[in-house]
């Protein structure tokens, strides 16, 4: 029903469409079009939208009681939740209830924005039904409805990336980081703040970034996310090796625990992480991963 | 990639500077200026900062008419690497490329470490229209453009030694610049970043960029936060 929905609206709009893209985009590769802020209506439903796009740019100021770190939904989530490549909000929307192997059940879009809270932000997950939810609940709603979606194409998520030729290297992606990234988040990965006080460039890894439970943390999306969209305004400008390389590195230095953790790194892993894409539990440049930043 | 490493020695080398400048003032502390004019002396090298200050203004407030740029409170890496690329003939201007080759490595570190202490002088953006601040604070993700304050600073205040603010700026000197970077007589700045971004701005993004940033734009001023 959804996808007749969407598909009339892209019958309509295909005229507009057209119109601001260059003519050698063939159609399948039109991207969807998204409604803008001022398309939010001006009633009680368009408050919470309002509301849940707050919460996404500004997350630790409008949900502070669920956000353990500094970072904000946006700084994942580019664009406010809109851009394709990493991994969009109204996307998102439309794929749950779904199968989740990270707790072995069916998870409604509801519970998959908790598991947002408790580790790529580093907090606690919010009740279902808290006013949190039910705004970035709305927020994403609104998106998609009001969405101009190319049903032809899959926008969900992060793109997959190719595996590197070379196995990643911490070294290399030293060299990497150093040329390309630290100009904004930092010789310690520990991100900017502007002049004013306001966090710019999120940080990396440390305290103050997203735990070892987040899907960040696991090398092929980190890998996916650089690539296509980092350094910021050049993404695509990376080489697949660089891409690995580069969060092979990232991903080398600790962050805050899992709250998965039983009390031993090894068990931890075990239970969950036994995968080549984590690196908690692994020896890496003189460190055992998973046991807590430490400060160079 | 020539052009990378070269920005990160430069950034390299400034933090040296950077780091030795505490050293420099705490040997006059006495003469540090809370009153700018005390310290427009060059310390016995012969030069004086009264060549800035002529155009520059005493306080570097810059003048909005002729599109001269406030220089307080900018970055010091960025003044130096500013002053270094016009010296070169990196950056064009006939004004400023003529003074600049006069000016020796250590005239730069006392003009750059000078203007960089004085306090900023912000301005409120408010904006009528939600259009004028589209590119400032949303960006133009289509086209990879992300919102200039991503990398400026919310309001455009500046974040750390090589993103200036742009707040403060007069619409004519940063419509100016837009310009430059398009065309490219300006070099690209780090990374390629600036001259990047501005190859994709249109004259009518710049002019709305410019007025919007420098405070020009009808404010609201419905009494709404
Ligand atoms: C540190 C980066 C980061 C931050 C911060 C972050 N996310 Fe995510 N998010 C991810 C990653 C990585 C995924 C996994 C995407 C995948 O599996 O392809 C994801 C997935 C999601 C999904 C599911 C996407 C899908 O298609 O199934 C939603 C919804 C989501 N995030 C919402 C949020 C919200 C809301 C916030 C803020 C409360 C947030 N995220 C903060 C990185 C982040
Ligand atoms: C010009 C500045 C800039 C450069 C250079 C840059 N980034 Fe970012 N990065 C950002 C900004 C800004 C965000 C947040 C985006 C937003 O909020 O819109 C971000 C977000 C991220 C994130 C997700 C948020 C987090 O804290 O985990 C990762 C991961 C990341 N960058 C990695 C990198 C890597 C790796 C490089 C080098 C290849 C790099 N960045 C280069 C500015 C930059
Ligand atoms: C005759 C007027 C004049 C004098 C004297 C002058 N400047 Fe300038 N300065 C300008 C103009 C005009 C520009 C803008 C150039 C452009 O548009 O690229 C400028 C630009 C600059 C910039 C670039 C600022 C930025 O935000 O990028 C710096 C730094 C600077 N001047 C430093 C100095 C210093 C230091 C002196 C003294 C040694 C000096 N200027 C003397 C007119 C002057
Ligand atoms: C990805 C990061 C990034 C983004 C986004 C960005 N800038 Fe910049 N901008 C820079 C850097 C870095 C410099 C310094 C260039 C140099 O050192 O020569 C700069 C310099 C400038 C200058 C020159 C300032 C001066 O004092 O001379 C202007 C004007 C400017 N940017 C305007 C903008 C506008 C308008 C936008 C939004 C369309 C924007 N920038 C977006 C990185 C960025």
């Amino acid at each position: 029903m959804k996808y007749l929905m969407t598909l009339a609206l892209l019958v309509t709009s295909l005229a507009t469409l057209g119109n601001g893209l260059p003519a050698d985009v063939p159609p399948e590769e039109w991207p969807s079009v998204l409604p803008a802020d001022h398309d939010i209506p001006k009633d009680e439903f368009g408050k919470m939208v309002r509301q849940g796009q707050l919460i996404f740019s500004d997350t630790g100021q409008f949900a502070r009681a669920y956000v353990g770190n500094d970072l904000s939904c946006r700084n994942c989530h580019l664009d406010q939740g809109r851009k394709a490549g990493s991994a969009p909000l109204w996307a998102a929307f439309l794929s749950y209830p779904a199968y989740r192997a990270k707790n072995h059940r069916v998870n409604t879009f509801e519970e998959r924005l908790q598991d947002c809270f408790r580790y790529s932000m580093n907090g606690k997950a919010p009740p279902l039904g808290d006013p949190v939810l039910v705004a970035l609940e709305s927020y994403a709603y609104w998106m998609e409805k009001n969405a101009k979606i190319n049903p032809r194409l899959t926008e969900r998520g992060f793109p997959k990336l190719q595996k590197p030729s070379t196995p990643p290297s911490y070294e290399r992606g030293k060299i990497v980081y150093a040329n390309n990234c630290e100009l904004c988040h930092g010789s310690n990965g520990q991100g900017r703040i502007a002049n004013g006080g306001h966090l710019v460039f999120p940080p990396l890894w440390g305290n103050r970034s997203f735990n070892w439970g987040a899907g960040m943390a696991h090398l092929d999306k980190a890998a996916a996310y650089i690539k296509t969209n980092m350094p910021l305004s050049l993404g695509g400008s990376l080489s697949n090796q660089d891409a690995w390389d580069v969060a092979y590195f990232m991903e080398g230095h600790d962050r805050p625990q899992d709250p998965r953790y039983t009390g031993s790194v090894d068990e931890t892993r075990a239970l969950f992480h036994h995968t080549q894409n984590s690196l908690y539990g692994h020896l890496v440049a003189g460190h055992v991963l998973g046991n807590g930043p430490v400060s160079k | 990639m020539m052009n990378k490493t070269k920005y990160f020695e430069r950034g390299k080398a400034s933090l040296k500077a950077l780091l030795f400048l505490p050293l420099a003032f705490g040997a006059h502390a006495e003469r540090l200026p809370s009153q700018p004019q005390i310290s427009t002396e060059g310390e016995g090298s012969g030069f004086s900062l009264t060549a800035c200050t002529r155009c520059h203004g005493v306080g570097g407030d810059g003048n909005t008419a002729e599109g001269i740029p406030r220089l307080r409170g900018l970055p010091f890496t960025y003044l130096k690497e500013q002053l270094q690329a016009f010296a070169s003939g990196e950056r064009q201007n006939p004004i400023m490329n003529s003074i600049a080759r006069t000016l020796s490595a250590d005239d730069i570190t006392h003009a750059a470490s000078f203007y960089t202490q004085l306090p900023p002088l912000f301005q409120p953006l408010g904006t009528k229209d939600e259009s004028t601040n589209e590119l400032a604070v949303h960006g133009r993700w289509s086209e990879n453009i992300p919102p200039c304050d991503d990398c400026h600073g919310p309001e455009g205040k500046g974040v750390g030694e090589n993103f200036p603010a742009l707040n403060g700026q007069s619409a004519r000197y940063l419509e100016n610049q837009l310009q430059a970077f398009k065309k490219g007589s300006r070099p690209s700045g780090p990374l390629n970043l600036m001259g990047n971004i501005a190859k994709k701005l249109s004259d009518a993004d710049i002019q709305t960029l410019s007025r919007y940033y420098s405070g020009s734009s009808p404010r609201d001023t419905g009494g709404q936060p």
